[in-house]
């Protein structure tokens, strides 16, 4: 026997503006004409055009899906490399090398135009900076200490770097000349996800893994918390869902993608991940995954909705160097419209 | 959900596009297998980017391989190797998994 609903339908809400709303919400606006909704994120990953060459490790510059850099870092036999890369978001074209110590696990700060690469390890950690023009590498001024995989944010003339391999909790502004040390991270954090800011004094947003000395080997578990930079100090903020090393990050603080990376199973074995996360400002919900799971990206960046997942590490292991890249393609979540026609 | 599985070389651009992952499931596992959801645009894009289709347990049976051989460089490597030395690795001893 047919429902009267199975027959007539739904109803749902006429309201002369947008409510706050819940994700799946759906009502008539009055005022609009029109019916809207709270929609949930509906990016994907796709596959873009890979780099020249394997690598993981490496340094990313840009902001955008449309030019970076990808430089030093390490390739597929593990050897320190000194290329740099470019993307003009239609090809990649080898550039002036790198000119100082061969690292990886830097971190990058700025665009494809002007950028700087900090830190890393050759070994040991360096706190060695390279500053990018657009057209070669010149040294700038070291860090305060030593530090890789760290994460970076803001540009070339108002940087922030944060966390890292040697001092986990701290934090240091570049003010385009030099570095000074600033308030430090709450949490001891390498090896995180990062949202690039506009500036060092905008938001930005950090995740990594708790700590990261275990002689012999790594955490039993990969920490899920996350630190939110509002220009001036550390504050915990929403739990990724699934905690995790070396993933990639992109975006702003409130809009922010992290994919990738590292995971733990229950049984204590590492397995990679091709999930990705989307953090509105307050909270992680799952979207696209990748195609392929890896960590270790080239640290390379773009917005929440626009954005490049450079090359990096995946099974089976040690060698396992990758040039792969995958483009995202992100519908940020908010209120839309229903269109009828 | 169920999947069906292929080899294909991943190319690059147009390999996978946006619209193909809002129409299906896809991830990629070692010896360039791909885990493709079982519907009719799954089936066009195992065909689209000519990818050699594979029952499961022969898919897995190529991860299964390479993830042993990847066992034994790992188990080959010498002891300093295995250790973090740089910073923290993040490079461990591959473990077989099944594919979904």
């Amino acid at each position: 026997m047919s429902k009267y609903k199975e027959i007539r339908g739904f109803k749902i809400k006429s309201l002369a503006s947008d409510p706050t709303v819940d994700i799946g919400q759906t009502w008539y606006n009055t005022t609009t004409n029109t019916v809207r909704f709270d929609s949930v994120g509906t990016g994907a990953w796709a596959t873009g055009t890979n780099i020249p060459a394997g690598r993981q490790k490496a340094v990313g510059l840009g902001t955008s899906n449309t030019s970076a850099i990808v430089a030093a870092g390490q390739d597929p036999g593990l050897t320190k490399v000194s290329e740099t890369f470019s993307w003009d978001g239609s090809s990649w074209t080898e550039v002036n090398d790198w000119n100082g110590t061969a690292r990886s696990l830097l971190a990058g700060i700025g665009t494809q135009t002007a950028g700087l690469a900090c830190g890393g390890n050759s070994p040991p950690n360096r706190p060695n900076v390279n500053s990018w023009n657009g057209t070669c590498w010149s040294d700038a001024n070291d860090l305060e200490t030593g530090q890789q995989d760290a994460m970076g944010f803001g540009t070339q003339t108002a940087g922030l770097l944060a966390g890292g391999g040697a001092q986990m909790k701290y934090t240091q502004l570049w003010n385009g000349t030099s570095w000074t040390e600033t308030n430090n991270m709450n949490t001891n954090r390498e090896a995180g996800g990062m949202a690039f800011a506009g500036t060092s004094t905008a938001t930005a947003i950090a995740t990594g893994e708790p700590d990261l000395a275990h002689p012999g080997g790594g955490p039993t578990t990969y920490s899920p918390n996350c630190e939110v930079w509002n220009g001036t100090s550390w504050t915990e903020s929403g739990n990724l869902s699934i905690g995790r090393s070396a993933p990639g990050g992109t975006g702003i603080s409130t809009q922010f993608i992290l994919y990738g990376g590292i995971t733990k199973n229950p049984s204590n074995q590492y397995i990679l991940s091709n999930l990705s996360e989307e953090f509105d400002g307050t909270s992680f919900s799952a979207t696209g995954a990748m195609g392929t799971a890896r960590q270790m990206f080239a640290r390379s960046h773009g917005t929440g909705t626009a954005a490049m997942a450079l090359a990096g590490g995946t099974q089976p292991a040690p060698h396992s160097v990758v040039a792969t890249v995958e483009e995202w393609d992100g519908a940020p979540a908010g209120v839309k419209t229903v269109t009828v026609s | 959900m169920a999947n069906t599985y292929c080899t294909a070389t991943n190319t690059g651009k147009g390999f996978i596009t946006h619209a193909d992952r809002n129409l299906f499931d896809i991830e990629e596992h070692m010896g360039a297998i791909w885990v493709v959801e079982n519907n009719n645009h799954g089936i066009s894009w195992i065909n689209r980017v000519g990818g050699t289709a594979k029952v499961k347990a022969e898919a897995q049976a190529i991860v299964d391989d390479l993830i042993e051989q990847g066992q034994a460089e790992w188990d080959a490597l010498p002891a300093e190797e295995k250790a973090p030395t740089e910073g923290y690795e993040r490079v461990t001893r591959p473990v077989k998994y099944d594919l979904p």
